[in-house]
């Protein structure tokens, strides 16, 4: 019974910590109708910024009060502010997928840009957090508390009343709900509906100021990892409160915390519970409260109604290209993706040829993305797990059951599709950011759970995975290998070409659509999006099979360099930005994602500069690659299709027109500017 | 800009000058102008698809029209964000269920009060509206996304009809309420109309909309077909709403 008490004693502090970052979600989520899971990011830019100013020894070494003056009263408000007037300021109508895919965007980029604005060294040790003697310990009986634990708790328990009195009681709070709800109504009612937004961005991002800084010394050093790894623990706390109410995050926090410290103290040593579900609990919590929470999956998303104000989105650029352009595209496509293969094959070193072949296994597993988020418009953050089960699987039946390590590969593809299809039935209802969600739920549990199993993970020890042989050829040789890679490519491309244009896709794009619709003229919403789950998931474990025969040996070692969850969100953002929707931009994707830091920021760039530049540049921050494409990601509302993809279309069009005026040879009227005899219908007829 | 614009006084309420107006590529005004004297009550009227909702939305700043000029009171008003339309006293009521769905009754009329009536007068206007529809007073703590159709237009109606506007642009009041309450919301107007309220009536349904205006405009295709008193509408709009003029 003590051991009780003292274990959820223990869980308390914590509990704060993750009730704090929830209440900032709920926060977000409340006055801005964004699921931001840069919550994260922009508190370790606060926290950064604090270290520099403050606790970096090589640094200014302001005292306290002025620095955290500057990093949270003035630094993060600014910074909420630029955010709503950058970017969320033309989201508010968008879709909540949308409006993820941007804070994802966002998540991938913020960190890396504070990184070098702040010139901060990788890793920031020694942090110190905003409390005088943070460290000093008061001691309540047997139980022990320190100063800044103290003021976590004191700044939670404030921040929960405060805010909860703002919302229940000022107009300022009811006008941030309605402006989340409906700008436009909330303008009718003579509301400045922007200045409401700004507002609320440059409250909740104080409030992830105050977290971040107030949080730093938690971590062993300062990075945005630790403090993305905290909110994602934290969703679930956030989730729980339906993303609504406030003093239900904070004691969701605390539960979570201390039911979690019970788990790993109170059973017996090697219990399941201790063993597995105590450090699982946040994500299977999460997805529980997803799966099971009425509420959440009755709640319809608020539309705004009148939301038919708003230009209808732009559809994609029409192809009205003719044969010759279409033709040149494709010659100009074969040419260049043969001609690569032809350098890599004959003239390359190993170093490329090894990057290429990287490049080519990444842009299998980027198909898996086209399925899921270009063809269903649905969000998954656990494609990595699936490729880690392709991988894991091929080793371990090579290794323990010495079996052809092609037919190991097919197994793996086939164990993560059921998984996938698996993982995708209770999610089913869900849609959107919640469905998001519960991947990263699973994402998490695989992380920190099952990739530490033996029978998952293989143990400590890499195990050996040979390159295949099929009768006569050998891809032993890596030239062989990526010639192997190379048609797997095109087999899983040719597929899903295929699949969007069969049936499958034509459904899906109706369901992307509206379900409802698409469920009226007789399609089965639940058979179609297992089915595409189920694709996807098989597409990356294809490309997880190829990962651990091209690293020739694999193991749980291998796991965070190449599966992490970090990378589903980079990945995702990765072929969001250049072109989801086709198998060009996931092939695209994987040479970026490969080979845009070595060729462009390390070569390509530098050289560049060093043309115009006085002084010599070495190389660029591998950063920008996290920049550039968060930055591409957050384009999303506007252009769905990547903005790659977007401007590569808009300049065929032109071409396409110029060839026109060539062939004509006058000047006509551009096609898009003809006007529609009548009008659009209004927009509440739909 | 112009220099002889007519002072404040002789100018009409509401002026629209060879507005044009869309939806990102889709045209749905071509050159609408009429002008609204104060105290008067104007039905526009046309088929689907002929740009009323159009209008409306173009008189109470929620759409930017691509050229020509929206003019309340002799000032011009144009591309000025909608929520200083609504300070200068123009309340429009979208058409069909224009409710904050998350917020509660209360809340809901708080919203529009609170900016209009200040805080000491929000009080007086919420008993106000639920003396108009006693309906809301029962609910007034439920979730507005939760009452029926019938409910959130009452409750979209009482939020304008207790402000006594000074131009009211009503977008299809009666769509989806049973005739009886369709009465009760024509008797409403014409209260508000008597107490001095100007009217921009949106109507598919003539007949109701007829019986209170003093004027009409028949909108087809983007363009005006007809502006003048309700007297010389003749059988115009039953030609226009009855199919191609």
């Amino acid at each position: 019974m003590e051991e009780l008490v003292s274990a959820v004693i223990r869980g308390f502090p914590q509990g704060c910590v993750y009730a704090l970052v929830a209440v900032g979600f709920v926060l977000t989520y409340k006055t801005s109708g964004v699921f931001n899971l840069a919550f994260g990011a922009q508190a370790f830019v606060s926290a950064a910024l604090y270290w520099r100013l403050h606790t970096d020894p090589e640094g200014w070494q302001w005292p306290i009060v002025p620095a955290a003056f500057v990093s949270v009263v003035i630094a993060a408000p600014l910074l909420g502010f630029v955010l709503d007037r950058a970017l969320y300021r033309h989201l508010r109508t968008a879709s909540p997928v949308a409006k993820l895919v941007t804070s994802l965007g966002l998540l991938v980029a913020l960190p890396e840009i504070a990184k070098i604005v702040l010139d901060m060294p990788p890793q920031a040790y020694g942090t110190e957090g905003i409390v005088p003697d943070g460290r000093v310990v008061y001691r309540f009986g047997d139980y022990a508390l320190n100063r800044d634990d103290i003021v976590t708790i004191v700044v939670v328990i404030l921040a929960v009343a405060v805010l909860s009195a703002l919302f229940r009681f000022t107009a300022l709070g009811l006008r941030m709900r309605a402006v989340v709800e409906s700008p436009r109504m909330t303008e009718l009612a003579g509301v400045n509906a922007d200045r409401v937004g700004s507002i609320s961005w440059m409250l909740s991002s104080f409030f992830a100021g105050v977290a971040g800084v107030l949080l730093a010394p938690l971590f062993p050093y300062l990075g945005a990892d630790q403090y993305f790894q905290l909110v994602v623990t934290a969703v679930a706390a956030a989730v729980l409160a339906g993303l609504s109410s406030l003093p239900v995050a904070l004691v969701g926090g605390l539960a979570l915390s201390v039911v979690s410290q019970v788990m790993v103290t109170y059973p017996p040593q090697d219990s399941f519970v201790r063993q597995v579900l105590g450090p699982a609990l946040p994500f299977v919590v999460l997805f529980g409260v997803l799966v099971f929470m009425p509420s959440l999956q009755r709640r319809r998303e608020a539309t705004d109604p009148l939301a038919g104000v708003d230009p209808p989105p732009p559809a994609l650029a029409a192809d009205e290209r003719s044969r010759a352009l279409t033709i040149g595209t494709y010659v100009f496509g074969a040419v260049v993706g043969l001609g690569f293969f032809w350098w890599v094959l004959t003239v390359a070193n190993s170093y490329w040829l090894a990057r290429f072949t990287e490049a080519v296994i990444y842009a299998v597993i980027f198909c898996s993305i086209t399925v899921i988020t270009g063809m269903t418009g649905q969000v998954s953050l656990c494609q990595p797990a699936f490729a880690a089960i392709g991988a894991f699987t091929t080793a371990q039946l090579v290794t323990r059951y010495d079996m052809s390590v092609l037919a190991a590969m097919v197994i793996g593809a086939l164990l993560a599709a059921l998984t996938g299809g698996l993982l995708s039935i209770p999610a089913l209802r869900l849609g959107g950011i919640f469905l998001a969600l519960a991947t990263l739920a699973f994402a998490l549990f695989f992380e920190r759970v099952l990739v530490k199993e033996e029978w998952v993970g293989g143990g400590a020890s890499l195990m050996d995975v040979p390159r295949p042989t099929i009768g006569p050829w050998d891809f032993g040789d890596d030239r062989a290998f990526f010639v192997l890679c190379t048609v797997v490519l095109v087999v899983v491309g040719t597929l899903v070409i295929f699949v969007r244009g069969g049936t499958t896709g034509r459904y899906l794009d109706a369901l992307r659509g509206s379900e409802v619709a698409a469920a009226a003229i007789g399609i089965n919403p639940a058979r179609l999006r297992i089915t595409a789950f189920a694709l996807s998931a098989a597409i990356a474990g294809v490309g997880g099979g190829l990962i651990a025969m091209f690293s020739e040996r694999f193991g749980q070692a291998n796991y965070d360099a190449r599966f992490s969850v970090f990378f589903g969100l980079v990945w995702t953002v990765i072929v969001v930005s250049i072109g989801s929707r086709t198998v060009e931009g996931a092939i695209q994707a994987g040479a970026a994602f490969i080979l845009f830091p070595l060729v462009i920021l390390q070569r390509f760039l530098p050289w560049l500069l060093n043309l115009v530049l006085p002084w010599h540049v070495e190389s660029l921050p591998t950063g920008l690659t996290f920049i550039l494409f968060g930055l591409g990601a957050i384009t999303y509302a506007k252009h769905p299709e990547g903005s790659v993809e977007f401007g590569k279309r808009r300049s065929l069009n032109a071409v396409q027109r110029w060839i026109d005026r060539l062939g004509r040879g006058s000047v006509d009227t551009p096609p898009d500017t003809v006007e529609p005899a009548v009008s659009l219908p209004t927009g509440s007829e739909r | 800009m112009a220099a002889a614009e007519p002072d404040s006084a002789a100018a009409p309420l509401l002026e629209l000058r060879g507005v044009e107006a869309g939806y990102g590529p889709f045209r749905a005004l071509f050159g609408v102008s009429f002008a609204l004297a104060r105290g008067r009550v104007l039905a526009l009227l046309g088929s689907n698809g002929a740009g009323k909702t159009t209008v409306a939305r173009v008189c109470s700043g929620l759409i930017v029209p691509t050229a020509g000029s929206v003019w309340l009171d002799g000032t011009d008003f144009t591309g000025r964000p909608a929520h200083e339309y609504a300070c200068a006293g123009v309340v429009h009521a979208p058409e069909g269920r224009s409710v904050f769905a998350t917020l509660t009754v209360e809340e809901n009329l708080a919203l529009t009060f609170g900016r209009s009536r200040g805080r000491a007068g929000t009080g007086a206007a919420l008993e106000e509206a639920y003396a108009m529809f006693p309906r809301l007073g029962e609910r007034r703590r439920q979730v507005a996304g939760t009452l029926s159709g019938g409910e959130q237009r009452m409750l979209a109606l009482a939020r304008v009809l207790v402000e006594k506007p000074r131009l009211l642009v009503a977008d299809e009041l009666s769509l989806g309420l049973a005739p009886i309450v369709v009465d009760d919301v024509y008797r409403i107007l014409a209260t508000i109309r008597d107490a001095g309220t100007t009217l921009l009536i949106v109507e598919q349904h003539v007949h109701h909309a007829l019986g209170i205006a003093d004027d009409a405009i028949v909108l087809a295709h983007g363009e005006i077909a007809f502006d003048g008193p309700v007297s010389e509408l003749g059988d115009l709009h039953e030609r226009v709403l009855g199919g191609d003029p």
